[in-house]
């Protein structure tokens, strides 16, 4: 692909990849099948085959049908039904403007500058209604940011009031909220939970790390905040399939899974060279690999609460000495 | 022939969202300018070594995320620096505000010895703050001033260079990279 040209997914400067997965035509066509049956019986297989379903989303929802399930998995119409019709019009058409509004106009040509949709002053123009809009619908959290980013990505599938909703639907069930609100314990909360969990499943790799101060706060702060935004953007999708539908706890199968995909490529044992490494392994980062190392653990949602309550009552020293705020 | 000596100090740019933080850091590091610039979340980390006055000099810097809401986070970036840089951004008219909360934070926080300077970047845009202005509130705080151009890279090395042979050579022997952030046990020297 020559300079100027717009990628599959809408990028003229390539993040990541710039090649994609090609899956061959006759398994394509089979799996649009699938999905095409799936949507048209979706609540039967949301209610009674959500392990085939699972399944499928892990393998990658088809580019075409992304925004219509991303909205049905984040349940997205369902919240947008439970408020009045017109309020985010009435929202967007708010004549003052929120307190944060000069930190999102300076977001706006900052984020995802590569994308041709932003690249317009239409894109961010929508981009700015999006998170202006949310900053009125919820004047605690107001705009903070990371929000962009998440905005951004869903805007790239579908349209703007849709991604309200969306983001709406991650702040408030995807546990997001906690992520952007004044402190942000949520994020020193999943610093702890991450490494915990890294320490259990690959503590060789934890050990390498943490002896060399490498933390989760030094690196992982957009992983976590971002929904992985700056991974490569066909594994950022992949990621997102499989969060929306399975939750927050695959924040966590993803951290886990990248180290564990890449764990004989940290040789160099400084902090700057396993920075530098980690960084160079996110930007490259293989999103059948990812997925395949993130999904061959088991990791319980019991797990995940333990370490919740054990970060509020008696959280682990070893772990806890860079995480507590 | 003597060894030359080497010192490693850290660095901390702190600064409002989008005077751009990250593109003095990227111009520092690579000497080149970073196009499309994006808000950064959490920090960054880069080192560069230098040499001057028969002297190397390892400088490692931590780029902030700007945004006020981000400032539960930015402590511990400080806390064992040398060096604070506070950027504002010369071609709008109310930057240097921002940069009086930044001064004010570091003075009630941050221990008294790190040396901070205050950068005026984007040189290569019209001017909507005097030198003058700024360089009064540099005096005021006993802050070193200086002006900048990520884009154009101009006076990004000499800035970078003019406080890192302010900052005391003695305690700067070649330390333990990272943010080690909880207090040193049992340890009587002062980090």
């Amino acid at each position: 692909m020559g300079d100027g040209q717009v990628d599959k997914y809408g990028f003229v400067v390539p993040r990541g990849n710039r090649t994609f997965k090609e899956i061959p035509p006759l398994k394509y066509m089979a799996r649009m099948e699938k999905w095409e049956n799936m949507l048209s019986n979706w609540e039967n297989f949301k209610s009674n085959k959500l392990n085939l379903l699972k399944n499928r989303v892990r393998k990658g929802i088809p580019d075409p049908l992304r925004s219509r399930v991303w909205l049905l998995i984040a349940d997205g119409l369902t919240i947008r039904s439970s408020y009045p019709k017109h309020l985010y019009f009435r929202l967007t058409n708010t004549e003052e403007e929120p307190p944060c509004i000069n930190v999102i106009n300076r977001d706006l040509d900052r984020t995802f500058p590569g994308h041709e949709l932003y690249r317009t002053i239409e894109g961010q123009q929508s981009l700015r209604n999006i998170l202006r809009a949310y900053a009125f619908f919820d004047t605690e959290i107001g705009y903070c940011q990371g929000m962009g980013y998440i905005a951004g990505i869903a805007r790239m599938y579908m349209d703007e009031e849709n991604t309200f909703w969306i983001l709406v639907a991650l702040m408030n069930n995807y546990d997001m909220r906690g992520m952007f609100k004044r402190g942000m314990q949520h994020v020193y909360k999943s610093f702890y939970k991450a490494s915990s969990l890294l320490r259990q499943y690959e503590s060789g790799i934890w050990r390498k790390l943490n002896d060399n101060d490498m933390n989760p706060q030094v690196y992982a702060t957009q992983w976590f905040m971002t929904i992985y935004s700056s991974f490569p953007i066909e594994t950022v999708l992949r990621i997102w399939d499989c969060f929306l539908l399975e939750g927050p706890k695959i924040l966590y199968r993803v951290y886990i899974g990248f180290f564990k995909m890449n764990k004989n490529e940290f040789k160099e044992a400084t902090f700057e060279g396993l920075l530098k490494k980690i960084r160079e392994l996110e930007s490259n980062c293989d999103c059948d690999l990812l997925i395949k190392a993130a999904f061959g653990l088991s990791l319980s949602h019991k797990r995940i609460a333990e370490l919740d309550r054990e970060y509020t009552v008696s959280p682990n020293m070893d772990i806890v000495k860079w995480s507590l705020n | 022939m003597a060894e030359i000596p080497e010192y490693q100090y850290k660095f901390v740019i702190l600064g409002n969202s989008n005077v751009g933080k990250t593109c003095i850091v990227h111009r520092f590091a690579n000497e080149e300018f970073l196009d499309s610039s994006q808000p950064t979340i959490g920090a960054n980390f880069i080192s560069k070594r230098l040499e001057m006055d028969n002297c190397f000099y390892k400088i490692e810097v931590w780029d902030t995320a700007g945004q006020e809401k981000y400032r539960s986070l930015t402590p511990m970036y400080y806390k064992g620096a040398a060096a604070a840089l506070i950027v504002y951004d010369i071609s709008t008219s109310n930057s240097l505000e921002g940069a009086r909360d930044w001064i004010k934070e570091l003075h009630d926080h941050a221990p008294p010895t790190v040396l901070i300077g205050l950068v005026g970047n984007k040189l290569d845009l019209n001017r909507a703050v005097s030198k003058e202005a700024a360089g009064q509130l540099a005096q005021r705080y006993s802050l070193i001033h200086s002006e900048v151009s990520a884009k154009t890279g101009e006076n990004i090395l000499e800035t970078f260079y003019n406080i890192a042979k302010k900052l005391p050579k003695a305690a700067a022997q070649k330390k333990k990279q990272g943010l080690k952030l909880e207090e040193p046990k049992n340890n009587s020297f002062c980090c």
